[in-house]
């Protein structure tokens, strides 16, 4: 196991340099001139646009901007945000707690949702339950998130004023009550596939021959479900739910809108349309690390769950 | 240990039916089956695939899930209690206690999830309350009974570390781990390589002499059958076709699908005796023949058979058959088979036990 995780840490090198360089060449291809832009559009002097491009060394050419930025990189220096003037890792992490909150707290509701949920209606298949559970994946894959953010906002906010509508509020409490509902907009989203996800690798956990040999064993029905059967089903279920989670850093990015949050989706967006390039090349980074990271802490959890790949034995013997 | 003529039945089967329902109608997999299981006698339930063995034997678990199962009627008669009348909770008591059983292939078994010790001690805890070091030291004990090798360290084995041998084993120590009264085997051997079958079979046998437990022993194999059971019960198309004691059927068969599968048999050993296939194929059960279901694929078969359904009836001392012709004509069996069968077997059980 130590030497999964030591390797999956180097593969992470040559991962992030090319994410970096991709990022960096494919913002140079895009058409609009930073320089441009941070003067607002307003009519300039040749002079002081080449000015600003000397500052911020635009009028390099891209390959000694290629070497520049990659260096700052390798000592931790994301570069200063051309439009704000603040370093980019100041900013990232300004925004950082807020995202990770949502995103955690989105995570929470869409598992809590979707694992009894999906463990329910592949137990009790062809029942209503299962039919409710169906009925609701459908409903949540298929409206989009704005759309479910207006919904409760108009339910919750606006009809019973039981929750605030906007802001992340003042912290503690105050900001869990009004990260509420976005996460709920987005939990909702998420758990429609997860819980789909769950129903069908229960259902196919619950067919596997050991759990008549736990049911032979006199075991209830709640310790053949949940011990036997859904031990084998968490595989597909954490896959998912570790992508789920990456995408929550940035697909957040409609529902902080809606919800008048600025977290890391918010700043990416922004940076996009100004074409502030150190802070897109250095909040994809940072998102692509992250990504990673969650892809290594899935495959430690497929170790624990399967002793299978912990021990990477196979059958037979 | 001898089955004890008479004794008061462990478990009676009484006219079971437990049917599927399908898109194509009812497959009537256990159609009227009825079968008695004294205590300390090994019992083979015999029949081709699809003959319902397997379903009968799980019937007796409760473990067929309904639906799509139906239980249509007959009774399950454990010490003379109805299970099929037990609530679900009594019903798990029993499981795993008073009646056990091991599976054909214990590799699917098994979970992969948990170390085989875990998972014999789990039914340990179950049954006997024990706690966790408790249940450890016992299954190592049991692990040592049934034969495992290193039994400490086998504990913490996961199922994939093991070899088939082993793992059906640790499926048998499971089983015995509270001391059933009745252990259903469903096929434990054909799974597994030749040399390792005879070591299991003998590994059942002897405990079953320690123990005193019945045994439901489901194979298709008759010698097996012919090394290790008391009486035998043959299947077909739902229900028992003949019933006797082991001697007794291999010497006086009294059907003619009996004799069918003795004469199937290949006998290396008998130059000149070609193997004869039972022509034809056991019947769709969403609709089984009018009269006697074996009389589509009978050579002895007569304008009766197709006719009137024949019932169990007696054809010698604990000896029954469901044909019309019992005792009536001569079924031609090609080849003696008791002896042959016997012998070639128990000398492959002594080899491997030494």
């Amino acid at each position: 196991m130590a030497r999964l995780i030591a390797t999956r840490l180097l593969t992470m090198v040559p991962m992030m340099v090319l994410v970096a360089s991709v990022v960096f060449f494919l913002i140079r291809l895009t058409p609009g001139d930073p320089a441009r832009i941070m003067v607002g559009g307003q009519r300039t002097s040749a002079e002081t646009l080449a000015n600003i491009r000397a500052a911020y060394n635009l009028d390099k050419p891209i390959p000694v901007q290629y070497g520049l930025w990659v260096g700052d990189l390798v000592r931790g220096d994301l570069g200063i945000s051309f439009r704000q003037r603040t370093d980019v890792r100041t900013l990232i992490l300004e925004r950082l707690p807020l995202t990770a909150k949502l995103a955690a707290y989105s995570f929470a509701i869409s598992l809590l949702i979707a694992i009894p949920l999906g463990i329910l209606a592949a137990v009790k298949r062809n029942e209503w339950v299962d039919f409710v559970a169906s009925l609701f994946a459908l409903l949540g894959a298929s409206s989009p998130v704005f759309f479910t953010a207006i919904l409760l906002i108009l339910v919750f906010s606006y009809r019973l004023d039981w929750l605030p509508a906007l802001g992340a509020g003042e912290g503690g409490v105050d900001e869990l009550v009004h990260l509420l509902l976005p996460s709920l907009t987005l939990g909702v989203s998420l758990a429609a596939v997860t819980t789909r996800i769950t129903r069908s690798a229960m259902v196919e956990a619950l067919t596997q021959d050991f759990i008549e040999t736990a049911r032979a064993k006199g075991l209830s029905a709640r310790s053949v479900v949940l011990k036997h059967a859904f031990r084998n089903a968490l595989v597909p279920v954490i896959t998912v739910a570790g992508l789920q989670f990456g995408f929550l850093l940035v697909g957040a990015v409609l529902v902080e809108h809606t919800f008048g949050l600025g977290g890391l989706g918010s700043l990416l967006i922004e940076a996009v349309q100004v074409r502030d390039y150190p802070v897109v090349q250095g909040a994809t980074v940072f998102i692509a690390a992250v990504f990673i990271l969650i892809n290594l802490a899935v495959d430690v959890l497929y170790g624990i769950i399967d002793p299978r790949v912990r021990l990477g034995g196979r059958a037979g013997a | 240990m001898t089955a004890l003529l008479g004794a008061a039945p462990l478990l009676r089967l009484d006219g079971l039916k437990i049917h599927f329902r399908t898109r194509g109608g009812d497959v009537r997999a256990v159609d009227g089956v009825d079968l008695e299981i004294r205590p300390g006698e090994i019992v083979g339930l015999v029949g081709e695939s699809g003959s319902g063995k397997s379903v009968t034997a799980r019937s007796i678990m409760r473990l067929v899930p309904m639906p799509p199962g139906k239980h249509v009627g007959g009774r399950i008669l454990f010490h003379g209690h109805d299970l099929l009348g037990l609530a679900d909770k009594a019903m798990q008591e029993l499981r795993g206690g008073r009646i056990a059983m091991i599976f054909q292939d214990p590799m699917t078994f098994l979970n992969p999830l948990y170390t085989a010790g875990e998972q014999v001690a789990e039914a340990i805890r179950r049954h006997q309350g024990l706690d966790r070091a408790a249940a450890r030291a016992a299954v190592v004990d049991l692990f040592r009974t049934v034969g495992i090798p290193n039994a400490a360290q086998r504990y913490d084995a996961y199922p994939h570390q093991l070899s088939g041998g082993l793992r059906q084993r640790v499926m048998i120590a499971m089983a015995l781990s509270s001391r059933p009264e009745l252990l259903i085997a469903d096929e434990p051997t054909t799974a597994l390589d030749v040399t390792i079958q005879a070591q299991i079979l003998a590994l059942l046998k002897e405990l079953q002499a320690a123990t005193g437990m019945g045994v439901l022993l489901i194979t298709h194999d008759l010698g097996v059958v012919a090394e290790m059971c008391d009486r035998v019960a043959v299947m077909y198309a739902g229900r028992i076709v003949e019933q006797a004691p082991v001697d007794v059927l291999f010497r006086d068969p009294q059907h003619p699908y009996t004799v069918g599968l003795m004469n199937a048999i290949p006998r290396a050993e008998l130059a000149g005796v070609a193997p004869m296939p039972i022509e034809g194929a056991p019947p769709d059960m969403t609709h089984p023949p009018a009269g006697c279901r074996f009389h589509p694929r009978c050579p002895y078969r007569e304008a009766v058979c197709s006719e009137d359904d024949p019932a169990l009836r007696s054809v010698g001392e604990d000896h029954r058959s469901a044909c019309h012709f019992a005792r009536r004509k001569q079924f031609v069996l090609t080849t003696a088979l008791a002896e042959i069968d016997r012998s070639g077997l128990a000398t492959a059980i002594e080899e491997s036990a030494r």
